[in-house]
Parts: structure tokens; C-alpha cells; sequence
């Protein structure tokens, strides 16, 4: 059983709702389908069966007291709605229902021309009172038994020799039954039935020739066996909605060829290119669309990166209407703008200093304060260290005491390179700091920066280091723990797996994953797959795009990487020195991708 | 001949100018792509996601209470008050930058609505500050300030806090957040090697930090405690009203 039914505008403004266990409307879950909508557009999607209709897993946010669970929408154009069914996990049974059920809203939805009332809320509940008695009867009557028996020939799987023979009998019972029905059919005709009784009959070839599902002789059988307890009423019902789905079927053909009627007028080439006020279509768009797509693959967009922004500009604009005076071609790269602002514009707000103070402030019972771990990873000579570097050099600057931590083990120089990181940095905070000192910890660095290191060895070296590191932070009184990891190919499992485990007992509180602004198409890669390495609770937490002073306008990257994992990008290195880190501007970036 | 050719001309001109006249009559009544430039004075309704801004919104527009879910596109309503209309924008972080290049852009922005839970932990604050420092950048930077009514909404809930309380600690939070701005990083510019100063987040950082309060700003706030849910809306529509 699906948990509920709900058809709502982008607006936010709920027209119906359907709750299978008849409890109040649930918005958090609906809540939560839209923020992932909204935040993630591109990914953790797949289609199942068919493929008419777009499923989802929806993860909750941790405050939110409902499960996760999975949702099957339909998004029908003119006016934009939102059909959306929640259930539980995804099942063959489940989704199958959830695809019924959907269908079938809307199909009604269409049929009794719904839309139509939308302006006014009387209009409207007085329509949905018709809407929901037919969907309700449609569900109960029909989707309910059929998925029933689907479960049922489908369940007995599992090699158990209890189930074998249930399976061996379930079978029997139904050869039984589809042989009585034979009878019953040929009684039926003799003592010739009342119409009811026949209806009853049509309507199941009906349905079956209508949907043309594999299950023809599931709903032979379950039609029988449900015969006796049917209402009356319900088998009115049924046909009713039945020959009113038909008729909508043959309308909707119709007004296809009368749109394709649709004549241009001389004023066509005017209209589209100077006076605007021009309803746009999708052959309108393609050649547009085909050179702004030429154009962000020449950015270094990846060309299914630049297929989703393209696809987004087409949803957004068919159908519309051209300002007055602008021209076609404006208002696409307008639209576009507005996609790539979506994607780059980071769905939850960071405010690291306030994240940070947030954790140091809080002391643990012996009174004293947990550091805020930062772990960096990437592929090799992205940038690790130097933007590791940067970031420490921002941190100090905002008086925090900062721990940076060898955690590169396998590269020879690795350490000794952050070494020279380290003294830069202690110079940097205190001049009387003298290069190659140790502290009176017996460390490199001073009492503002130092760094802790443990030599070079295997994997589980790692995971050593960073538990040791941050203990002692602790002891010694660290705001922040940078934690510089190895270089890795992203496509290696043996170079990545080891990050599991690594983030899985370091715990860090951001994983930042640097990512260079030359890379190109592989970015997309590189970001799914780093996203990937941490196993399912974890995500990383936010990029830092280095190198972006060597592109010049070629931000492609910056994109792609988002629009892989839909995590925002915080910092982008834009130089040399310690200083040359700035926040993304996500203007500045759209502006430079559509130059 | 000269005078034919000129007369041709104008037939042809004149036929071309009342069949365009006559495509413009005939398309009008269209919607234009962007919503929210209109030449209406317009009243704003922001705030954080799950607030209760398209609950406010259809409460106000229709004087019923619906179901709403998380919106992802504006609502708006031409003519709720004669001639002013009132727009409702999604809370979602990733959809602010709408609301932000519409307070930029538009000038006929008279008021902004900010609706917020009154149930929020105050410790909980600092999204909501943040969103609030966000609108109160730009509606500054105005040259007319814009005035702002923080709707204190679900009033009716036991766990609700008084206008006053939330009054200071959003003051107490901005200031903060203030503070925190200035010591991030500055955003990348227009060029990396030209250094355009970014105008977007200057207007509040003249502000006095140290101790933030609301009637420092130019535009005025004030902060009204009401529930949709309840119909307890009297004194927001008040203050619309008194502001036209």
C-alpha cells in the first residue's frame, strides 16, 4: 500500500491530497520530495518500468521526524502540476502500484477537465468531491486486487519448501479458479445475467485491451473471486470512469492535430526575431538552444551537464510568450542564465566561523573543546596542500589555533612539503618565528600553527594518524584540525576505498573536495565518484575549485561538479599566495560561462 | 509614377501597421515571462522555507486555509489591494537569489513581509537571521528604504515565542552574522587582476556592529505576532494597509 497521493502546484498551493491509511495530510514527506527536488534536480534520479513516470528516493533531513522513503511523480505541463505518490521502498509491488495509481489520478485528472477550475478554490472542491469518489473506487476496485494478485504470484520467491508448496497450491487455485470461471461464464450466458453481471465482464476484456498489461489472467481471476462482495454501485462506478478515460483518450488525439494546424503568419520572422510576444515552441528552440549548447561545451561544460541546462531551458520556455520587443535568442540566453544561477546557488547556507564557533564554544565534561576536523581530499596535483594552506591562512587570520596533519603517507615529500606550508604560516603570524625551530611541544610550527606528523607507511596509517591527531588537538587546546590525504585516482577502488574507512573513524565535520578548474569533462567523474567513496551516510561537504586564475572563462568545471553531486562549491583558488582564496560569486561565474 | 510608387508604399506600410496593431489586440492579454517585473507598487512576502508564506498568501488572496507544500516558483496576485499587488516567494535557500535581484531591480517594492515561526529555538536562529541580513543588504542599499514587518507567524502554538523576545535575539544573531562577514573571504571579482568592489554587501557593514538594533536602519521594522492557521492576521493587514 502506498502511504499518500498529493497533486500540487509549483507554487506550493495543494489541490488534493490521498492518504491510503486514511491519516491526516503529511506535508513533512512532501516537504522534504520538494527540497530534494529544488536542491539536487539532476541526480539520485532513475525510471523504472515503463519509464512514463520519474522515481526518486527521498532522504529526510535528520530534525525531520519521518523515514525516508521513495516517490513516483509526473510533472503535467499547462499549468505546471505536480503528481506525486509516496511510499515506503522501492518493490516490484509497490511500484507497480504507485505506476497504477498514478496513471489512473491522472487520467481522471484529465478526463474531468480539472485544470479548468483551478482559478477558483469553490470551483474547484466542488470537482475534487467527483475526482476523489473516482479515484478512491478506481483504487479500492481495481489497483488494490490487481496488485494483490501481482504480489501474490510474484512474492513466493525465496526457496523455502514451505513457500515451494504454497506456490504449488496458490498455482492450483488458480487453474481452479479460472476453470470455474469458464463455467460461471457459460452459466452466465444460459441463464442469461442481468446487465450488471455483463458489464461486469466487459469491463475486464475492457481494461486489458485498454492498458494491455501481462496480467490478463490475474484480472480474469480476481474479478470472479471479487464478484460476490462488489457493490452495485462500484460497477457503476467503474464503467463510468472507464468510458470517461476513453473519451479522453480519443479527445486528447484530436486536439494534437489541431495544434499541428496551427498556421504561421507572415509576421512568424518578424516576431521571432525583433518584436518578440511570440509564443515559443520546441522548434523554435532547437537551433538556439543547439548553439548555447556548443557554446558551454566550449566552456568546458560536459555535454550531459550541458543537456540538463538546455533541457531545463526548454521546460521553462515552451509554451511561454517573448517579451515585447526582445528577441528570441534573448530570452533563451536569459533563461539559460537562469538555470546555470539555480545550479551554481548552494542549497543550504554555509557559514563555516559561525559552524566552527558553534562547535569550539561547546566544552565536553572534562571542560575542554572538540576541534573542528576539516579532512581535504582529491585527485593528485589538484591543490590539496596549497588550498589546505589557504584555508589555514584564512583561519588564523580569524584567530583560531590550527592543527594541519599529515595525513598523506604514501607520497615521498608529502610531509616535508606541508612542512614548509607550516613555517610560511607561523612566519606569517609571528616574525620572531625561526624557520626549522621546534616548538616547546618539540613540533614544527609555533603557538598559532603547527604541524603533526607521524611519517609515511600504509593505509591503516592513515586512519592512526588523523584519530591520534585529533585526540591530541584536544589535549592541547586546537580550534581546527586540517587534515591533508593523498592524492587518489578516482576511478581506482583499491586508491579509494580506504576513504571509508578513513571518514568513518576520523569523523570529520567537513570533507572538502578540491577539484581543479582544468580538469574538463572528467570533473563530473571525479565529483560523483569522490561523493561515492564515503559509502551512503556520508556526502562530501563542499569543493574548492583551484586554478580557476588559468582558464580564464572556461568555468565548465564549476558546473559539472555540482551538477554531479548538487554540493556547493565554497572557495575557489584563484592564485598564487596565501590571500589569493575567495567565496564563489555565483554572478560572476554565470556571467563568465555566458560570455 | 513618383506619387504611385509613394502611394503603394504607404498602402504597404499602413496594411503592415494595423495587422501588427491587430496581433498585438489579439495577444495582450498574455502573460509576460517575467512575473515579478511589474510597474504595480508590490508588497513582498519572504522568509525561511516552512514559514507559512503560501499559507498567508492564499489566506489572504482567497480567505481560506489550504494545505501548502515547499513552493518553487513565485505566487502572485495582480490586484489584492487596488493596484498593488502581492507577491509570495519560495523559502528555499537555493531560490533566494530571485527575491534578492527582484528587491535590486524593482523599484515599485514598497514593503517586505518576512514571515517566520514564532516556534523557532532561538539558539535556531542564525538561518533565519541570515536570510533577514540577506533581503536587509539590498532593501538598504535603496535609495527609498524599504519598510519590513517580521510576521511572528503560529502564534497560537504553546511553544511560540513573544515579538520581543524574538525581536532581540534576531538583533542579538544579526549582529553576529555581521561581524562573521567581515572576516570571510571577500567574493571573487569580475577579474581576478581588476579589483571591482562588490556592491552587494555594503550597506549594512556601515552599520555599527557591536550592538545591532533594528532602528539603526533607515527603512523601519517592526515585529507583529499573528497566526494563518488561526485567521489571526488582523494586525499584519493593518500594517499593509496603513503603509498604502
Amino acid at each position: 500500500m502506498f502511504e499518500q497521493l498529493a497533486i500540487f502546484n509549483p507554487q506550493g498551493q495543494v489541490f488534493y491530497e490521498f492518504n491510503c491509511q486514511g491519516k491526516k495530510f503529511n506535508e513533512t514527506q512532501i516537504n522534504a520530495f520538494v527540497s530534494q527536488l529544488i536542491v539536487s534536480p539532476a541526480t539520485k534520479k532513475d525510471s523504472i518500468g515503463s519509464g512514463r513516470h520519474t522515481v526518486v528516493n527521498v532522504s529526510v533531513p535528520e530534525k525531520a521526524n519521518c523515514r525516508p522513503f521513495t516517490a513516483m511523480f509526473h510533472v503535467s505541463k499547462q499549468p505546471e502540476l505536480y503528481f506525486v505518490i509516496t511510499y515506503v521502498e522501492q518493490t516490484i509491488q509497490l511500484n507497480k502500484e504507485a505506476e497504477e495509481t498514478l496513471d489512473a489520478a491522472l487520467g481522471l485528472w484529465n478526463s474531468l477537465d480539472l485544470k479548468e477550475y483551478l482559478g477558483s478554490w469553490d470551483d474547484l472542491d466542488e470537482h475534487l468531491v467527483k475526482f476523489d469518489k473516482y479515484l478512491r473506487t478506481v483504487y479500492e476496485e481495481n489497483i488494490k486486487s490487481v496488485i494483490k494478485e501481482f504480489s501474490g504470484e510474484d512474492s513466493p520467491r525465496e526457496q523455502s519448501p514451505v513457500t515451494r508448496q504454497n506456490k504449488k497450491s496458490g498455482k492450483k487455485n488458480v487453474k481452479s479458479q479460472v476453470s470455474q470461471g469458464r463455467k460461471w461464464d457459460r452459466a452466465g450466458m444460459m441463464e442469461d445475467v442481468g446487465d450488471i453481471d455483463m458489464s461486469n465482464l466487459d469491463f475486464s476484456s475492457e481494461v486489458n485491451n485498454e492498458d494491455s498489461q501481462p496480467t490478463y489472467k490475474n484480472d480474469l481471476s480476481i474479478d470472479k473471486k471479487s464478484f460476490g462482495s462488489r457493490s452495485e454501485k462500484g460497477e457503476f462506478l467503474i464503467k463510468e470512469i472507464d468510458d470517461l478515460l476513453a473519451n479522453q483518450k480519443e479527445t486528447s488525439g484530436n486536439k494534437e492535430t489541431e495544434k499541428n494546424t496551427y498556421v504561421n503568419n507572415a509576421f512568424g520572422f518578424l516576431q521571432k526575431h525583433l518584436l518578440g510576444n511570440k509564443t515559443i515552441t520546441e522548434n523554435d528552440l532547437t537551433s538556439v538552444l543547439n548553439k548555447l549548447r556548443k557554446q558551454l561545451i566550449s566552456k568546458n561544460v560536459a555535454p550531459e551537464a550541458a543537456d540538463y541546462l538546455t533541457d531545463q531551458v526548454k521546460s521553462d520556455l515552451i509554451g511561454s510568450k517573448t517579451a515585447n520587443w526582445t528577441t528570441l535568442e534573448n530570452t533563451t540566453k536569459e533563461s539559460l542564465s537562469k538555470a546555470l544561477t539555480e545550479i551554481l546557488t548552494p542549497g543550504v547556507s554555509v557559514d563555516l566561523l559561525h559552524e566552527i564557533q558553534k562547535k569550539i564554544g561547546a566544552k565536553d565534561s572534562d571542560g575542554k573543546k572538540q576541534p573542528y576536523v576539516f579532512s581535504v581530499v582529491g585527485v593528485n596535483g589538484v591543490g590539496k596542500s596549497t588550498n589546505l594552506s589557504k584555508l589555514a591562512f584564512w583561519l588564523l587570520q580569524n584567530n583560531f589555533r590550527v592543527l594541519i596533519v599529515a595525513c598523506d603517507t604514501f607520497r615521498s615529500g608529502a610531509v616535508e612539503q606541508l612542512r614548509v606550508h607550516v613555517e610560511n604560516l607561523a612566519e606569517l603570524m609571528d616574525e620572531s618565528h625561526v624557520r626549522g625551530s621546534k616548538n616547546r611541544r618539540g613540533k614544527s610550527g609555533n603557538d598559532y600553527v603547527e604541524l603533526f606528523e607521524a611519517g609515511y607507511g600504509g593505509s591503516d596509517l592513515v586512519t592512526k594518524i588523523a584519530k591520534q591527531a585529533i585526540k591530541y588537538a584536544r589535549d592541547e587546546d586546537f580550534d581546527i584540525v586540517l587534515m591533508d590525504t593523498a592524492g587518489r585516482r578516482h576511478n581506482d577502488p583499491t586508491l579509494m576505498s580506504p576513504l571509508k574507512s578513513f571518514a568513518e573513524q576520523a569523523k570529520p565535520d567537513k570533507i572538502i573536495m578540491v577539484g581543479e578548474a582544468l580538469v574538463g569533462t572528467d570533473s563530473v567523474q571525479q565529483a560523483t565518484n569522490f561523493n561515492n567513496a564515503f559509502g551512503r551516510v556520508r556526502n562530501l561537504d563542499f569543493f574548492i575549485i583551484s586554478k580557476c586564475d588559468t582558464v580564464g572563462d572556461m568555468l565548465g568545471t564549476m558546473v559539472n561538479m555540482v551538477y554531479a553531486t548538487s554540493i556547493p562549491i565554497l572557495f575557489v583558488g584563484v592564485g598564487q599566495t596565501y590571500t589569493d582564496l575567495r567565496t564563489l560569486s555565483v554572478n560572476w561565474a554565470v556571467n563568465k560561462l555566458m560570455s | 509614377m513618383d506619387s504611385k510608387v509613394l502611394i503603394a508604399g504607404l498602402i504597404v506600410v499602413l496594411t503592415t501597421l494595423s495587422l501588427l496593431l491587430f496581433q498585438y489586440i489579439r495577444r495582450g492579454n498574455a502573460n509576460p515571462i517575467k512575473v515579478s517585473q511589474s510597474n504595480t507598487p508590490a508588497v513582498l512576502l519572504a522568509g525561511p522555507s516552512g514559514s507559512g508564506k503560501t499559507a498567508l498568501f492564499t489566506l489572504i488572496t482567497t480567505g481560506s486555509i489550504r494545505n501548502t507544500v515547499t513552493s518553487q516558483q513565485i505566487n502572485i496576485e495582480r490586484n489584492f489591494r487596488p493596484s498593488v499587488s502581492l507577491i509570495d516567494y519560495p523559502g528555499s535557500t537555493k531560490l533566494h537569489y530571485k527575491l534578492i535581484e527582484d528587491i535590486k531591480n524593482n523599484d515599485r517594492i514598497k514593503v517586505i513581509v518576512f514571515v517566520m515561526d514564532a516556534t523557532t529555538d532561538p539558539k535556531e536562529l542564525d538561518t533565519t537571521a541570515e536570510f533577514l541580513v540577506d533581503i536587509l543588504n539590498v532593501s538598504e542599499a535603496k535609495s527609498e528604504p524599504i519598510d519590513i514587518l517580521i510576521a511572528c507567524n503560529r502564534s497560537e502554538s504553546f511553544t511560540a515565542r513573544p515579538p520581543l523576545k524574538i525581536k532581540e535575539a534576531l538583533e542579538k544573531e544579526i549582529g553576529k552574522i555581521i561581524q562573521r562577514k567581515k572576516k570571510s573571504l571577500g567574493k571573487v571579482s569580475k577579474d581576478i587582476d581588476e579589483d571591482v568592489e562588490d556592491q552587494d554587501d555594503v550597506a549594512l557593514f556601515n552599520v555599527n556592529t557591536e550592538n545591532f538594533k533594528f532602528s539603526m536602519l533607515e527603512g523601519s521594522v517592526d515585529v507583529v505576532a499573528g497566526s494563518v492557521h488561526k485567521r489571526n492576521i488582523g494586525k499584519w493587514e493593518e500594517w499593509i494597509e496603513n503603509h498604502f
